[in-house]
């Protein structure tokens, strides 16, 4: 049986007396995961702490199978693409990931050959011998990821790869991921634009104030919200009959009207029920429909509501 | 880590040979020997004695010169990488952070032991020393154990302090190898400055006289200071290497 690709058992990390990330327990097979979350969430001092840049203050992290902080050799198995901008404007882009991979043990001839195809598979061939100070961000952000993927890691961790790109550039790096995935390979990609991640992975850990608030896929995790409410919006004529009737209703939890009484305001815990409901009291012509807003169904949807379980206001 | 070593040596190399690192090391290398030929070209022949000559000599090259360039490229080897945010991608490979450590040890070392040595040849050339060759030997040996010497304490002080490094390395230097290396007692004994200068009065045969001077000169036998100096510089990298090691170093905080 394989290692797990993480196991997280009870980690804090404090800064002082800021809570960088809060207990998280996890543990995670091998695959593909967006981590997401709002800025400041916690989720770089999570990749600090899988990469063991940072100790955790309580508990214990494990990436395939290794202690990160101790079982340094680990880090071969990984490859790491920072937020951080890349500032070494004298050198070249191959002389820099050249050094990178030698870093890693490999002798100059396969580290020159190595970064060579890395960086001409991310486009980076005409550009690669020129000074990194020249480069446009997303150069930049391709010769970072050269780096990442050189030496042919089981694990890619991205913190925020689509900061700065322009569309191009973000479509060229999901392609490059979603190969990256198909070939088996792992993926930890931390970023807070949900719906770029969604088109790259299904599986999801979604952190907030230093703490994973769900994971799984995406189903898992709209699965997990069952139970909360959503709200929708409803347009057209008639509904303040229809309103009255909803009182009964087990899955209703409340309503208000907008500024018309032609735009109603529900709080629903079962939209599959309610959509039901709705449909038949049009068929009825009890009202006339003009629109329906609901939550997109998407990811951003969902996390928005764990973010209000989260707080208390579910 | 070896491997890893030889490779952060030829990286940091290439970054020598920049223009500016070019020019600098020109000004390190030159500077000395010009500022004792104008000292000569005002004095009559032989107008300043050989002892004192020799010290010049010594205090020019040895304690200005190499410092200078060590304080200069051994002193940020880990807070010029954390402020290009570099730090994070050797931190990532296995031996990264010990390779970074040692391999900007070896090229501090070597770029400032070969400005001192062109610097101690040019200073002895312009010195009218009796033994002009002699000097320049005497003080090329102790350029190199300087330079080992003291781009460990350097790193030392940047591994342990990154903010304002440059800062509590001058203070450092002012402080005990400076005034602390002079006082006549005991604790000289602990500087570097103490050894390199016993060494050059043992090796130039320089007179002195009083106990007062043989504190501050030092009377022990040659061998006792080259140990002490290998010891000295032995320990203050292996803590180098473990707070390298142990500690951790400011990474990118949650955007």
């Amino acid at each position: 049986m394989s290692e797990p690709l993480l196991q997280l058992e009870h980690v804090s990390r404090f800064y002082k007396t800021v809570i960088g990330v809060g207990d998280l327990n996890l543990e995670l097979p091998l695959g593909a995961y967006g981590l997401i979350g709002p800025n400041g969430s916690g989720k770089t001092t999570f990749i600090n702490l899988v990469t063991g840049m940072l100790r955790p203050s309580i508990g214990r992290v494990r990436v395939l199978g290794k202690n990160p902080v101790r079982q340094r050799e680990v880090l071969s198995r990984i490859g790491l693409c920072p937020a951080s901008d890349l500032l070494y404007p004298n050198i070249s882009a191959l002389q820099w990931v050249e050094y990178m991979i030698g870093l890693h043990g490999f002798s100059r001839g396969e580290a020159k050959q190595r970064a060579q195809e890395s960086l001409v598979s991310l486009g980076m061939e005409e550009n690669m011998r020129r000074p990194i100070g020249s480069y446009s961000l997303g150069m930049r952000q391709r010769t970072k990821l050269a780096q990442a993927i050189a030496h042919s890691p089981q694990l890619l961790i991205l913190d925020e790869p689509f900061n700065g790109l322009d569309p191009i550039g973000r479509h060229e790096l999901s392609e490059f991921l979603k190969k990256w995935i198909e070939q088996g390979r792992n993926l930890i990609l931390a970023s807070h634009i949900l719906h770029e991640v969604e088109a790259i992975t299904s599986a999801f850990l979604l952190i907030h104030g230093g703490r994973v608030l769900a994971s799984g896929d995406a189903r898992e995790v709209r699965s997990m919200l069952s139970g909360f409410p959503v709200e929708v919006e409803v347009e057209g004529d008639g509904l303040e009959g229809f309103a009255q009737k909803l009182v009964s209703q087990t899955w209703f939890s409340g309503l208000s009207f907008g500024e018309s009484k032609r735009l109603l305001k529900l709080s629903v815990t079962d939209q599959t029920q309610f959509l039901e409901y709705l449909a038949a009291a049009a068929c009825e012509a009890e009202v006339n429909l003009t629109a329906v807003r609901s939550p997109d169904g998407s990811l951003e949807g969902a996390f928005g509501l764990l973010l209000r379980a989260h707080r208390g206001e579910g | 880590m070896w491997h890893a070593t030889l490779e952060v040596i030829r990286f940091e190399s290439k970054r020598t040979r920049t223009a500016g690192r070019v020019t600098l090391w020109l000004g390190l290398a030159l500077f000395p020997a010009l500022l004792m030929f104008l000292l000569q070209s005002q004095v009559q022949a032989e107008a300043i004695p050989g002892d004192v000559l020799a010290l010049m000599s010594y205090y020019l090259v040895v304690q200005v010169g190499c410092m200078l360039g060590l304080l200069l490229w051994a002193t940020p080897a880990v807070g010029a990488e954390l402020e290009a945010q570099t730090w994070i991608y050797l931190a990532m490979r296995p031996h990264g952070k010990i390779a970074l450590l040692l391999g900007k040890y070896v090229v501090a070392t070597l770029w400032t032991a070969s400005a001192g040595i062109v610097s101690a040849a040019g200073v002895a050339a312009c010195s009218r020393f009796p033994d002009a060759p002699l000097l320049a030997a005497v003080l090329a040996g102790l350029v190199v154990m300087a330079s080992v010497c003291y781009a460990a304490l350097y790193i030392l002080i940047g591994v342990a302090v990154q903010a304002r490094a440059t800062i509590v390395a001058v203070v450092y230097t002012l402080l005990i190898e400076g005034v602390l290396s002079t006082v006549p007692a005991t604790i000289n004994k602990f500087t570097v400055c103490y050894r390199l200068r016993a060494l050059l009065a043992d090796w130039l045969d320089i007179s002195l006289a009083g106990p007062e001077a043989e504190a501050i000169f030092g009377y022990e036998p040659a061998w006792q200071h080259l140990v002490s100096l290998a010891v000295y510089t032995s320990i203050v990298l292996v803590i180098a290497l473990w707070i390298m090691r142990t500690k951790e170093f400011p990474v990118a905080a949650d955007a």
